[in-house]
């Protein structure tokens, strides 16, 4: 390990280095190492999952992990464990869910979702933004999203992933990625804006629709 | 300062706001030219539309990594159930 490195850094190199040589351990056979893989990515995994949808979680998550059991020779080292986990989660949820994430959709213009998320809305009308906003009123904010936008979301918010890694993970270029988070960013401040607005916006749209 | 029916056609600062709105995701990651920052920051300091849209935004990204960034641990059950799985793949 580079000795040069801050605490931070080194912290982050050992975990990496850790999970390669347990998925290395685990591909020679060695079931207990794998279980240690399990136990620190299962939460993630299991929130990736869940928040693509339309599937039995319990399933996909299964799928997933007797994949990566099976691949863990597979696995090179390049990016992190957690980065691999996720695009085989995401193959998994593929093979179970009728609907392809990137299936061609409506395309909803940025400026829609802009005026949508209150963009011309009167200064003059207060909305709550400065208060907390509610987990569950987050998480069904995030539901309205289409599966592709929620699933950048998930990759470069919560999960904290570089523009790179969840590139990596959605097989697109960064730029693809990028254009798809501003899009989805967008689209989630609409759906909190509705969901948190006292009254509804009018024109009847929904950004469920 | 245009007429504020002008929408996202409004040039503030001799930007438009429509430019503001497709920048926003580059000038939240910070990953935006230090001359086009500038050009953004003069827009956002005259537009106070640009200037409350673009913090509501930041807001509800902040808010949504500090309320769903920790996953939630599995169920004891769920966790049972996934290990005896793996257990019946990895003995066949």
């Amino acid at each position: 390990m580079d000795q040069g490195s801050s605490g931070a850094e080194s912290h982050v190199k050992a975990d990496a280095e850790t999970d390669s040589a347990f998925l290395q351990r685990a591909a020679s056979g060695e079931s207990a190492a794998f279980d240690v893989i399990v136990a620190r990515h299962q939460a993630a995994v299991d929130r990736f999952i869940r928040t693509l949808g339309g599937v039995d979680a319990d399933d996909v998550l299964q799928e997933t992990f007797i994949a990566a059991w099976r691949g863990a020779g597979s696995f090179r080292g390049t990016g992190s464990a957690r980065s691999w986990l996720l695009s085989i989660a995401r193959n998994a949820h593929r093979h179970q869910h009728r609907r392809r994430v990137d299936e061609p959709r409506a395309f909803v213009p940025l400026e829609l979702l802009a005026q949508r998320a209150g963009w011309s809305a009167d200064p003059a009308e207060s909305r709550r933004t400065d208060a907390v906003l509610a987990a569950d009123l987050l998480t069904q904010a995030l539901a309205h999203l289409p599966p592709d936008e929620r699933e950048v979301l998930v990759l470069r918010e919560l999960e904290g992933f570089s523009g790179a890694e969840a590139a990596g993970v959605l097989q697109l270029t960064e730029t693809a990625m990028k254009s798809r988070l501003h899009r989805a960013r967008l689209h989630l401040a609409a759906a909190v804006y509705e969901l948190d607005s006292p009254l509804p916006p009018s024109g009847g749209q929904h950004v469920g629709t | 300062m245009s007429a504020p029916d002008a929408g996202l056609n409004t040039v503030v600062a001799r930007v438009r706001c429509s430019e503001v709105l497709d920048e926003l995701s580059d000038l939240l990651d910070g990953t935006m030219r230090t001359e086009r920052r500038a050009m953004i920051a003069a827009h956002l300091a005259g537009c106070d539309r640009c200037a409350r849209f673009g913090g509501d935004v930041a807001r509800v990204i902040a808010q949504l990594r500090a309320a769903l960034g920790v996953p939630t641990p599995l169920a004891s059950d769920r966790a049972d159930q996934l290990r005896a799985s793996l257990r019946r793949a990895q003995a066949g």
